[in-house]
């Protein structure tokens, strides 16, 4: 479980050193996406697009809705979480 | 022409003391913006004969002061997107001509990937930074030769401000517009809106979108003050608008509607507001005569393009009356409906809503046969579909071209598509734009793979969406990239053996999904 854990939060964090506007940040388990701006609508809504897709996943707005979904580490948990079951 | 310039230093020094732009906090005089303004102004003459400058900006004082500093050197701007992938940005700055890229230090990164592309060898690019340090070391006794200088090398170009339309991997669509139809479109928007320099206003749009330009260029040659968002969320509209006192809105749908349950909830914060201007906002007329009771603030309705400006408008007074309406033209602007063959339909019949008015763009740059293609006897041909009524109220119905409009902004589906079609296994795709109620529409690619179609293979089909989102995440800027991929044996096809957009659009419209809940319940909390 862990190991798929991190292996969703380095995709997450690939995914928004790639698609942030940001210069010199550091993106870390703790980095909370939303909040600090790393990433526009688009570059949002595309990366739950993307985490669906590549871990044939689904991510209802009810838990979307859960703020601590915008911090990495409990995206990549909720991901992971859904791969295992 | 440098009217545009003079127009605002006249404004400055009547309202010197005054602010003139608020932005995450920080105040900023009108004498503190002309300063800054002369400076870069100088400064930008003296590095490069005839300027073209792109900008990377969002801070509010830099995009104002480089904008008004191109202004006085009767020079171009061209704002980009800093969205866009670099290829994409690059060929835009091909297309225009640039020779300086000035931009903030956040968009380092993005600016070194430019550098990185050989098509970009003839631009300067410069950091604000490094703006600043080049306009300390030049005294000031220098203005007069480089005014001097300037009247010798410069010649007068009538395009001031040059809007990319798209993020296009294809050809860029760069509608260019001179100082002087700048100010009259600022002019416009003050006489219907009834704006003075009493108010405040609120620009929550980036100064690459052409209502990001206006809401920059409508308070600061009025003497208003401009409240500034970098970014939008319906918290800080609503604190902006409240510490500010905001008077003036004007808004793209997609905010307005995150927007609407929280501004009759804080009627008593928003006092101040005194008119919201939209374009084919969901919002309807019950909506608007709450929030007008509650706020005591008007709505008005518009419809134009950054090729004619606002070519109607719906007052108030109308709203009940003409609710399907966008309004009826504007002073001196002339609006009539065509068919296919360019002849012009009797009232009530749809067709190509086309405008001629005097606030007209100067042409697409350097694209003259494109320019003179969008036009039929002085009038401009839009691409949208509506139809008028006997008195001269305009109905939009949709747009003839294959555009989508996502949060505002145009996106081409042919740069999709291209894009996705090199993937193998794709036989033939359709991208297409379904409604939304949140951003306007959303994109949809609609796919033939050549894999054998059969519900058994859907472990091969999750396989290859997997490898489109992977080629449109590298390739695409994200605004481009299709939200959901869907996989038929094979697309409907017009009687003449085209792929019908029309009927695919109808298909996956009937599906009516909220396309957009998983952003909006990430943002905003919403389910």
């Amino acid at each position: 479980m862990t190991a798929v854990i991190e292996q969703v939060e380095q995709f997450i964090i690939e995914y928004i050193e790639d698609n942030t506007t940001e210069d010199n940040i550091s993106v870390n388990g703790s980095s909370n996406f939303v909040n600090e701006q790393l990433l526009d609508s688009f570059a949002t809504l595309s990366m739950i697009m993307t985490l669906e897709s590549e871990y044939s996943i689904k991510l209802s707005p009810m838990e979307l809705a859960d703020e601590q979904m915008r911090v990495v580490r409990t995206l990549a948990e909720k991901v992971a979480s859904k791969v295992e079951t | 022409m440098t009217v545009l310039f003079h127009t605002f230093q006249k404004t400055a020094q009547t309202y010197h003391n005054k602010t003139a732009i608020i932005s995450d906090n920080k105040q900023h005089t009108y004498q503190a913006l002309e300063s800054l303004c002369l400076e870069w102004a100088m400064t930008l003459s003296t590095l490069i004969a005839e300027p073209r400058v792109a900008f990377l900006t969002e801070e509010a004082l830099n995009t104002a002061a480089l904008s008004l500093a191109i202004a006085k050197i009767d020079a171009v701007c061209i704002p980009t997107n800093p969205q866009l992938t670099k290829e994409q940005l690059v060929n835009g700055w091909q297309a225009t001509n640039v020779n300086i890229v000035i931009y903030e230090k956040e968009f380092s990164a993005k600016v070194q990937q430019c550098m990185s592309l050989s098509n970009s060898d003839h631009i300067l690019f410069l950091s604000i930074e490094e703006l600043k340090a080049k306009t300390e070391k030049i005294q000031p006794h220098n203005e007069s030769v480089t005014q001097k200088e300037q009247s010798q090398h410069i010649p007068v170009p009538s395009d001031f401000i040059i809007t990319l339309s798209s993020g296009s991997t294809g050809k860029p669509k760069p509608i260019a517009l001179s100082q002087q139809s700048k100010l009259a479109r600022a002019q416009q928007s003050w006489q219907l809106y009834d704006i003075d320099d009493n108010d405040t206003v609120l620009c929550a749009s980036p100064f690459f979108h052409s209502l990001g330009q206006r809401l920059f260029f409508v308070p600061l040659l009025k003497g208003c003050t401009l409240v500034h968002l970098k970014h939008f969320t319906p918290q800080r509209w609503l604190l902006a608008v409240e510490n500010h006192k905001v008077s003036k809105v004007i808004s793209v749908s997609s905010h307005l509607y995150a927007l609407k349950d929280e501004l009759l909830v804080n009627a008593k914060q928003l006092q101040s507001l005194k008119t919201i201007v939209t374009s084919s906002a969901p919002i309807d007329n019950h909506f608007k005569e709450q929030l007008f009771n509650a706020v005591g603030c008007d709505f008005h309705e518009m419809y134009g393009a950054t090729e004619v400006a606002t070519a109607t408008n719906l007052y108030p007074k109308d709203a009940k009356e003409k609710y399907t309406s966008v309004g009826s033209p504007c002073p001196n602007v002339d609006i009539k409906i065509l068919d296919e063959n360019k002849g012009e339909l009797p009232i009530n019949t749809i067709g190509e809503i086309a405008v001629k008015s005097p606030l007209i763009f100067n042409g697409y740059y350097q694209q003259t046969q494109l320019t003179d293609s969008s036009f039929k006897d002085g009038y401009f041909l839009t691409g949208d579909l509506g139809k008028s009524a006997q008195d001269g109220f305009l109905t939009y119905v949709g747009r003839k071209k294959d555009i989508i409009i996502s949060g505002g902004i145009n996106i081409y589906p042919k740069d999709i598509e291209t894009a996705i079609a090199k993937h193998k296994a794709i036989k033939e795709i359709s991208v297409i734009g379904v409604d939304d109620k949140f951003l306007g529409e959303v994109i949809l690619a609609i796919c033939v793979p050549y894999l054998p179609y059969d519900e058994e293979q859907n472990q091969e089909l999750k396989t290859l969406e997997k490898e489109l989102r992977r080629i449109a995440n590298k390739t695409l800027a994200p605004f481009q990239r299709p939200l959901k991929y869907y996989f038929e044996q094979s697309l409907p096809l017009t009687p003449s053996g085209k792929t019908s957009k029309l009927l695919i659009k109808e298909q996956y419209n009937n599906l009516n999904e909220d396309w957009s809940a998983p952003l909006r319940a990430m943002l905003f909390n919403l389910n």
